[in-house]
């Protein structure tokens, strides 16, 4: 019930500011469509490369300003768009998101039109080059708000470092920017040539970005896919405890964030925590089974498969190492373990207390803080109890319920 | 030993000869083309437009990606395009500018990776060729229709169907004189470019038209570049990843097959002859790709099963195929899991339930049959536990004797049909009859064909 409060009072600004600020010298049509186009914006969105949900309410906030050249006529429009847009996510026609995302949405596009107001762009096409740097600078100012608000939602619900979310950002920055360059490029040509020409310039071109981002994050959810089926063979031949890869991933993937990993990095050892117990395949092999195994056999065999994709050699070094302690008696924390290898092992090392031990997720966190002289580096150790405190069910989470 | 490539290299001693001339020729073709529309040329277009557009033709040529046969990436025709249509309506010479754009595109990276020198002049030439007549197209398309949107999208779709017909039509001369082979299926290929690559003139057109429609911002220049070179980019990691999820796929699948010394290749070449007979009956796109994929992984279940068993030479005991069973749910399981895959686990077990003899009550899908064709024509020719590899023309025969009863007879011509037109040979040259294989698989076989079969 609380939500819908929120959503008629959102309507209800935005509504009432885009009436008092109505832009009575742009056609009413177009002032329509550009609301409609808000409302169904939702319905084409993708995840760009970096995780963040993206869809066409980025492209449209950049061609407003282009569109309804004054800045009344752009907040005007902008606040009836965001209306119709809660409206259409509140009555279930488009995919629905939290309030403050949208209003994120709206800050930064009043950011972007701030900056192109500024330098007075969408009125004056034979600036030149300092037009370019003026616009860059307008969607520089979007991307900024964007980010920092993300930054805000995300440290608030999980245990996410800055250096993560930046390099999240960063990731789909050209996705983001081709979206504005897409509206923009649609608000331009719309000033002065025909209206369908406008269509072709702002929607083909972008098109192809458009599938060729869904294609790449569809490929990448398969791939993550693939991993995770081949990480279960020894689990589902009774070689491995059933679910430790699945748990072990997202355990080490939460820490991986929350030390301050960059999204590529996290990506590594997702994959390297995944498939760190492959090697276990080899154990169908009687003869293998009666002449007796170490783990450092089992990371060398894991390491041995990995190592076959040349994509996946970084992860495979990692499982090769991931259960050297970081440190041995009387040397230097070993600074030839990289974080990766340590996060793999401490994750792993939970997950087995919790899921083979019969441990609870404290008596296992104990175990960790009793090894972590020599066993499991502190640092990760104390960056897994944080990670729990933010989200408990990762500790229990069942990977296959079916 | 099975080739699985197409046999380039039978030719090398004429061909060598015919590369350089070829060479030659298309060098002096390119540079005079260009040269000569430099010199003739009324008006160059200006550099604020045509050196940008160069730097990202020879960025997208460099990088150009193909990702399977439906799916090409032509960024740099559509530029080619802009700059032409651009070039013409500020009054520029098309022909030169598209001649430029053109031939800048032609030095690709796997060139410089396979340090290949033929290959980028070849390139260079036909395409600065085919770019005078796109313009010269676009030019008299305008000349004749004026210069309203409507008309510069039809100049522009005449410029990319000359484009293709041109483009196509060089490639397969070159291939036909250098490598003495003619490329099959050019004609029925190329139509299924038609419909893209009119759109990418439509665009290309339309592109152009807008610039100079609104007065040559330089705004809308670079924003244009941006759309694009993301677009490339994005295109570009697209193939990528999707090149290391194959990879990926085929290096485990090689890893784990190493505990059986007598499949070691085995889903590979699966894989290659489920291709082949998809492609021969119309299997396109992702569907081919997934059709690979599950051929990969069709026998991943073998993973779980002890390797005496996968190499035992008697029968199975009643508690053997049990764990032999839980193979099959194994496989089931683990390729449940992959999204893409679910369609194919059909396939994963419908192989095996023919071997069981146990009828399933339903037909197997289309891929299932091709799958089954493909592993049951691996396993005669080449070599198991219990017999040696058999020749070619006895699995032909033997696979059109099961046509019908256990392989669908679409799939076996299928598969004979592809096999023969790219000249591979399989299997041992001179086994004919299964008894023979046993034979020398337990030690009393002929000398002579044993020593021949090891090499």
């Amino acid at each position: 019930m609380k939500r819908y409060v929120w959503d008629v009072i959102a309507v209800g600004v935005g509504v009432t500011v885009g009436v008092l600020m109505y832009p009575t010298d742009a056609a009413w049509w177009l002032v329509a469509l550009a609301i409609a186009a808000f409302a169904f914006a939702p319905r084409f969105q993708l995840v760009g490369p970096g995780g963040s949900q993206l869809d066409l309410v980025l492209l449209i906030g950049a061609a407003v300003p282009f569109l309804f050249p004054t800045p009344n006529g752009t907040v005007a429009v902008l606040a009836l768009g965001i209306a119709g847009l809660r409206a259409a996510r509140a009555s279930g026609a488009t995919p629905d998101v939290p309030l403050p995302v949208d209003v994120r949405r709206v800050i930064g596009a009043l950011a972007y039109a701030s900056v192109l107001y500024l330098s007075g762009i969408p009125l004056q096409l034979d600036q030149g080059l300092a037009a370019v740097w003026l616009w860059l600078a307008a969607a520089l100012a979007w991307f900024t708000v964007e980010v920092f608000f993300r930054l805000l939602a995300i440290t608030r619900t999980e245990a996410t470092s800055l250096a993560y979310v930046v390099g999240v950002g960063l990731r789909d920055l050209p996705l983001i920017g081709s979206l504005m360059a897409a509206g923009a490029a649609f608000g331009l040509v719309w000033q002065v040539s025909d209206p369908w020409v406008a269509v072709v310039v702002g929607a083909v071109p972008f098109h192809i970005t458009f599938s060729s981002f869904r294609r790449y994050g569809a490929t990448r959810v398969t791939y993550g896919q693939t991993i995770l089926a081949l990480a279960r063979i020894p689990e589902v031949g009774g070689l491995a405890l059933e679910g430790h890869a699945e748990r072990t991933g997202r355990l080490a993937v939460a820490i991986g964030k929350e030390i301050g990993l960059r999204p590529d990095r996290v990506q590594l050892l997702e994959y390297a925590a995944l498939m760190h117990d492959i090697g276990r395949i080899t154990l169908t092999e009687p003869s293998v089974v009666e002449a007796g195994y170490t783990e450092d056999d089992i990371s060398r065999w894991s390491a041995e498969i990995i190592a076959e994709a040349d994509y996946l050699t970084e992860a495979a070094r990692i499982v090769r190492i991931h259960h050297e302690p970081y440190r041995r008696p009387g040397e230097e924390d070993d600074p030839d373990l990289p974080i990766e290898a340590r996060i793999v092992k401490v994750a792993s090392a939970f997950d087995r207390a919790v899921h083979e031990a019969g441990a609870s997720p404290l008596e296992a966190l104990e175990l960790l803080h009793r090894g972590s002289v020599y066993d499991y580096d502190p640092r990760v150790v104390r960056s897994l109890r944080i990670v729990l405190e933010h989200v408990p069910d990762l500790a229990g989470a069942v990977a296959h319920s079916r | 030993m099975s080739r699985m490539r197409g046999s380039i290299s039978e030719f090398h001693g004429r061909e060598g000869r015919r590369r350089r001339a070829a060479s030659v020729v298309y060098a002096v073709l390119g540079l005079g083309t260009i040269g000569w529309l430099a010199g003739s040329a009324a008006n160059l277009p200006p550099a604020a437009l045509l050196l940008p557009l160069l730097f990202v033709n020879i960025y997208l040529g460099f990088q150009s990606v193909e990702v399977n046969d439906r799916l090409t990436v032509s960024s740099s025709g559509m530029v080619l395009l802009s700059g032409g249509v651009a070039a013409a309506m500020l009054g520029a010479s098309a022909p030169f500018t598209c001649a430029v754009l053109a031939a800048a595109s032609a030095v690709q990276e796997r060139d410089l990776k396979g340090r290949r020198i033929h290959e980028p002049i070849w390139n260079f030439g036909q395409l600065a060729v085919s770019g005078a007549l796109v313009g010269w197209s676009i030019q008299a398309g305008l000349d004749l229709m004026g210069t309203d949107p409507w008309a510069v999208v039809a100049a522009a779709g005449v410029g990319s169907a000359v484009h293709l017909v041109v483009n196509l039509g060089q490639v397969y001369l070159i291939v036909r004189y250098v490598f003495s082979r003619s490329i099959p299926n050019l004609w029925s290929g190329m139509a299924t470019l038609v419909p893209s690559s009119l759109l990418v003139g439509l665009v290309g057109g339309v592109l152009g038209y807008a610039y100079v429609a609104a007065e040559a911002s330089t705004l809308l220049f670079v924003l244009m570049m941006v759309l694009f070179l993301v677009g490339h980019q994005a295109f570009v990691s697209y193939g990528l990843l999707r090149e290391a999820h194959e990879a990926t796929l085929a290096g485990f699948v090689k890893a784990l097959e190493a505990k059986d010394l007598y499949t070691r290749g085995h889903a590979e070449r699966v894989a290659h002859f489920a291709t082949l007979i998809g492609e021969q009956m119309g299997v396109r796109g992702a569907r081919l790709e997934s059709l690979n994929w599950a051929a990969l992984l069709h026998d991943i279940g073998k993973l779980v099963v002890p390797k005496e068993l996968i190499q035992k030479k008697g029968r199975l005991t009643e508690a053997e195929w049990e764990i032999m069973r839980r193979h099959d749910h194994a496989v089931e399981e683990i390729l449940g899991e992959v999204e893409f895959l679910q369609p194919m686990v059909e396939i994963a077990s419908g192989t095996h339930h023919f071997y069981d003899g146990e009828k399933t009550g339903h037909r197997p899908s289309r891929e299932s049959a091709i799958l089954a064709v493909a592993d049951a024509f691996d396993a005669i020719t080449t070599t198991r536990s219990y017999r040696v590899a058999l020749s070619q023309d006895y699995a032909f025969e033997e696979l059109r004797r099961c046509a019908g009863s256990q392989f669908s007879p679409a799939a076996v011509e299928a598969l004979i049909t592809a096999i023969v037109a790219r000249g591979e040979t399989y299997g041992s040259p001179d086994i004919h009859d299964e008894d023979t294989a046993r034979a020398i698989a337990e030690g009393r076989g002929v000398e002579t064909s044993a020593r021949r079969v090891q090499r």
